[in-house]
């Protein structure tokens, strides 16, 4: 893989994480603050989302790489 | 409280991050593109934009021009995923703009209010490095400025001490490029390693050269260089540099094959232009290749009025590692104002830090020594004696007259009063060097 595919291939798994770590902490200070069971699994939503997000851009590159 | 300015483009995130902020007690605006975020900064002033760089319409850079970042009141924290712009972030952190890298994590985002909170009190640093509000100073910010907007080598010409390296750092934060800023001191390299320094080596290439090795050049690519002590740099290697510098590429030492290098060099020397045409320090060709924009850093002495500031930092700091809070009497400011500081703020710097010490944490101000002059200072007796014996009492007094002039800027009010004399009689004396020069003249 070139260093450009590469730096692409970190930039957006990192937006991803990026998305994963501000709702987790969401989570965590609306936990703490204030019990809303709903917003919480909304919010759970969105971080497994990325998750898959950021497995799917692992995977496009993994097939890229191949071809 | 802060008004933010939030612009990404990815919904979930700044969803999140509002919210998040939200609970933090700030006021959060989002824009998804840079057209948006113009219309939004066109109706409202923000105490923050977290900036995303890449957004549908473009650049976040190019929102860079639309906030008002000279004055301070905004600050900028650009958002990257970005792998080449990760080395840049330690070195900018703490200036009116800054960055920070995916993912985020709540502390960072936290640290960047607490700044805000901080700079209310402590001393402005423009472009997260130079400290001092002097009309020199402000000269000094406009040619970084403008500089920074173009890729041209630049020569940094000031006394020892002065901050050269800080104002190469400054040049490299202003031009935002995606490469490093690489550093190379000329005058600490053994003349028989500066080729390897300067342009690598390949394994093998000479004895001891057990691996590869990049060059400082090929380290600093899509970057800044900084050469120090240019005027050092042997006469035997001043082609090669030239070479690089016209071709753009670098051929390591053992290897045929030459690499494209892009990166701004700053060298730095503390001879004037004047002194290295005459001492023959640098070729002339190479001296127009790396002077294409020469600027030159003012000394201490000519910019006093940012000594207050300076020492405030300098204690700001200490006090911060020491959790003290340790201030300067103001008459030991007005020694410090009163002082010409041949070693600049390097001098100054070591001052204060030698003195904190010497105070100790529970003084509520610092204990500076007696003599704060350093052996290199102009006022040294020594000095002072072997230029003045020999001299005519007479002349010694007009040196002194001229000399103080010299030093206030001409003003003739200030020099009496530092004199001791009258503004008559200082007039008096003035017109009397004329007079004398007049008569000269006319003899001729």
């Amino acid at each position: 893989m070139n260093e450009e595919k590469i730096d692409k291939l970190v930039h957006d798994g990192n937006s991803c994480l990026n998305s994963v770590v501000m709702n987790a902490e969401l989570v965590k200070a609306l936990v703490t603050r204030q019990h809303d069971p709903d917003k919480i699994h909304q919010l759970m939503d969105v971080i497994i989302t990325q998750c898959q997000k950021c497995s799917d851009v692992l995977e496009n590159y993994r097939q890229g790489s191949e071809e | 409280m802060a008004d933010v300015l939030l612009v990404d483009d990815d919904k979930s995130f700044t969803d999140a991050t509002t919210e998040l902020l939200n609970i933090l007690g700030h006021n959060v605006v989002v824009a998804d593109s840079v057209t948006r975020a113009r219309e939004i900064l066109g109706t409202k002033q923000f105490h923050r934009v977290l900036l995303d760089l890449m957004l549908p319409d473009g650049s976040g850079f190019h929102l860079l021009d639309d906030i008002p970042l000279a004055d301070g009141t905004t600050k900028v924290t650009v958002i990257t995923g970005h792998p080449a712009v990760k080395s840049q972030v330690s070195g900018l952190v703490g200036s009116n703009v800054n960055y920070l890298v995916k993912p985020l994590s709540l502390e960072g985002l936290e640290s960047l209010f607490v700044q805000d909170d901080e700079s209310d009190t402590a001393v402005t640093r423009h472009f997260g490095e130079l400290i001092g509000e002097s009309e020199v100073m402000s000269e000094l910010y406009r040619q970084i400025r403008q500089v920074a907007g173009s890729r041209a080598n630049v020569m940094l010409i000031g006394e020892s001490g002065v901050g050269k390296e800080v104002v190469a750092r400054a040049i490299h934060a202003a031009s935002a490029s995606a490469g490093p800023l690489v550093a190379c001191n000329c005058g600490a390299l053994p003349t028989e390693l500066v080729g390897s320094e300067l342009f690598g080596h390949e394994k093998g290439a000479f004895t001891g050269a057990v691996s590869r090795k990049a060059g400082v050049f090929e380290q600093a690519h899509n970057g800044t260089l900084f050469l120090d002590e240019i005027t050092e740099m042997p006469m035997a290697q001043q082609p090669n540099l030239l070479r690089v510098l016209e071709t753009s590429t670098v051929t390591r030492l053992g290897s045929a094959q030459s690499l494209q290098v892009d990166c701004r060099v700053v060298s730095a020397t503390n001879r004037t232009a004047e002194q290295i045409a005459r001492e023959n320090s640098l070729r002339e060709d190479l001296y127009f290749r790396l002077a294409v924009f020469p600027i030159t850093i003012p000394p201490l002495r000519v910019r006093t009025e940012d000594i207050p500031l300076l020492v405030n930092s300098f204690l700001h700091t200490l006090n911060s590692e020491q959790g003290t809070d340790v201030g300067i009497s103001d008459e030991d400011l007005q020694r410090l104002l009163d002082y010409d500081w041949p070693g600049n703020v390097r001098e100054l710097r070591h001052l204060i830090h030698r003195s904190f010490i010497m105070s100790g944490p529970d003084n509520e101000h610092l204990a500076l020594p007696e003599d704060i002059s350093s052996p290199f200072s102009r006022h040294s007796e020594a000095g002072s004696q072997q230029q003045w014996v020999g001299s005519t009492i007479e002349d010694m007094e007009r040196k002194l007259i001229m000399d103080t002039l010299a030093k206030y800027d001409n003003n003739k009010t200030r020099a009496a009063e530092v004199l001791g004399i009258s503004i008559k009689t200082l007039y008096n004396r003035l017109n009397a060097y004329e007079n004398s020069e007049g008569t000269t003249e006319e003899q001729r």
